[in-house]
């Protein structure tokens, strides 16, 4: 069944080999890189925030863009992005830009493994075909009336099993909402792993006979 | 509810929450957190209304990478923002073929270079803009012996540069470079004005 993308969040937690003390964490550099990286977005120098605990490990440096739909925080130990509610192409491509800029233009310590949680809501052309496709998970002998799926996956190209899960929408009649969780190892994460993440997702739902359309509204 | 709230003027959602669970924090104040678990079925209608409301009425990121292009481009020349404008607003098809609409963060990273480079630099001299067909930014440089072409390209920045030698013949090189790394742009625009005799990634 074909089905449209209509908004899309990414959550990416990349965790340090080993924890940086404060005065290992560079935060002047680190903010200096960040403003050049974003202040083409708005990213204003007064926005950067660093939070100081203590000496040790209790420390931050956080910004957010595009009114709180992207936050960017710098910990001892990870460096957490969340970008939220893409609606199209464009926003896409912003939030692909925004994640390749942090791990090509800011000085990161040796990364040990990113977490990746992406989330969707996508719609069927219908309520009726949602509801006929999303019939397969439900039994309605033993009154389970609606259900979903957990998958895990391997696709092409992607080096680690993606966890998928799929479930009827809370927010679109016609909705179905989509989960991917997959890790990455060690390497700093690019716009060609990022291609082929994305490459990876709209496989795993193919799997399960859900396939994306294309063209969609830039 | 877990907790007896005060009486609430008004709630904001910014948003949705990644896995749709109704259930997490209010901060009030800034300083308090109050855990809130909500009865799904007397208010999931009208919360996914608000949810609906607030997508579609709301900015998106594009617009406001758009809305930030051009803030920045009211620091340059009636003319550069104009013609930024212009390639802001060019659709799918712009060349009566196939050709991409300009990606917003691109436009973004051309207007926030070009006013750091006018800031920068003593004398500056505005570039020619044109799209490209794939959704990119052509700027275009020439003076008498020396000519740069920088294009905004996927993975940062492709320039071109062509000199012409004292015989009349026509040097050409070429570079990549990080769309962030404003210094190695201002070394391209600094070798244009023969303020650097060698091209600068040599």
């Amino acid at each position: 069944m074909e089905i449209t993308t209509r908004i899309v969040n990414v959550a990416i937690e990349s965790f340090f080999k080993k924890p940086l003390l404060h005065k290992e964490a560079r935060y002047d550099e680190v903010a200096q890189r960040c403003w050049e990286a974003f202040s083409s977005y708005g990213l204003k120098p007064t926005q950067i925030v660093v939070r100081f605990g203590d000496l040790a490990f209790n420390h931050d440096l956080s910004f957010m863009l595009f009114n709180g739909n992207g936050t960017f925080k710098f910990t001892s130990e990870k460096v957490e992005i969340h970008l939220q509610n893409a609606v199209n192409r464009k926003d896409y491509e912003v939030v692909v830009d925004c994640i390749t800029k942090v791990y090509e233009h800011i000085p990161l310590p040796e990364i040990s493994h990113t977490l990746i949680t992406a989330s969707a809501q996508t719609t069927a052309a219908s309520v009726d075909a949602m509801q006929q496709y999303m019939m397969r998970f439900a039994n309605p002998a033993k009154q389970i009336v609606h259900g979903g799926a957990i998958v895990n996956v391997l696709c092409k190209g992607w080096p680690q099993e993606i966890r998928m899960t799929v479930e009827r929408s809370l927010v679109f009649p016609e909705g179905i909402f989509f989960t991917w969780q997959t890790t990455f190892p060690e390497k700093k994460l690019s716009r060609d792993v990022l291609k082929t993440l994305d490459d990876a997702c709209e496989e795993a739902a193919g799997k399960i006979d859900l396939v994306f359309a294309k063209n969609q509204a830039e | 509810m877990n907790a007896t709230l005060p009486e609430l003027g008004h709630t904001d959602f910014t948003g949705l929450a990644a896995r749709e669970k109704l259930t997490g924090n209010l901060p009030f104040g800034g300083t308090t957190a109050w855990v809130f678990e909500v009865n799904l079925p007397a208010v999931a209608e009208p919360l996914n209304r608000l949810h609906r409301r607030a997508f579609m009425s709301g900015i998106t990121i594009a617009e406001s990478v758009q809305k930030t292009t051009v803030e920045t481009a009211a620091s340059l020349s009636a003319q550069l923002r104009q013609k930024i404008n212009e390639l802001a607003a060019l659709e799918s098809n712009w060349d009566g073929e196939t050709a991409k609409p300009v990606k917003p963060h691109v436009l973004a990273d051309v207007a926030e270079t070009l006013k750091r480079l006018g800031q920068q630099t003593d004398v500056f001299h505005e570039p020619f803009l044109a799209p490209t067909f794939d959704g990119f930014v052509q700027m275009e440089w020439r003076e008498d012996k020396r000519y740069l072409d920088i294009e905004a390209v996927e993975k940062g920045w492709a320039a071109i540069g062509t000199m012409i030698g004292s015989d009349g013949q026509r040097h050409y090189y070429t570079a990549e470079f990080e769309r962030n790394d404003f210094a190695q742009f201002a070394n391209f625009y600094q070798w244009l004005y023969g303020n650097e005799l060698i091209w600068p990634s040599l």
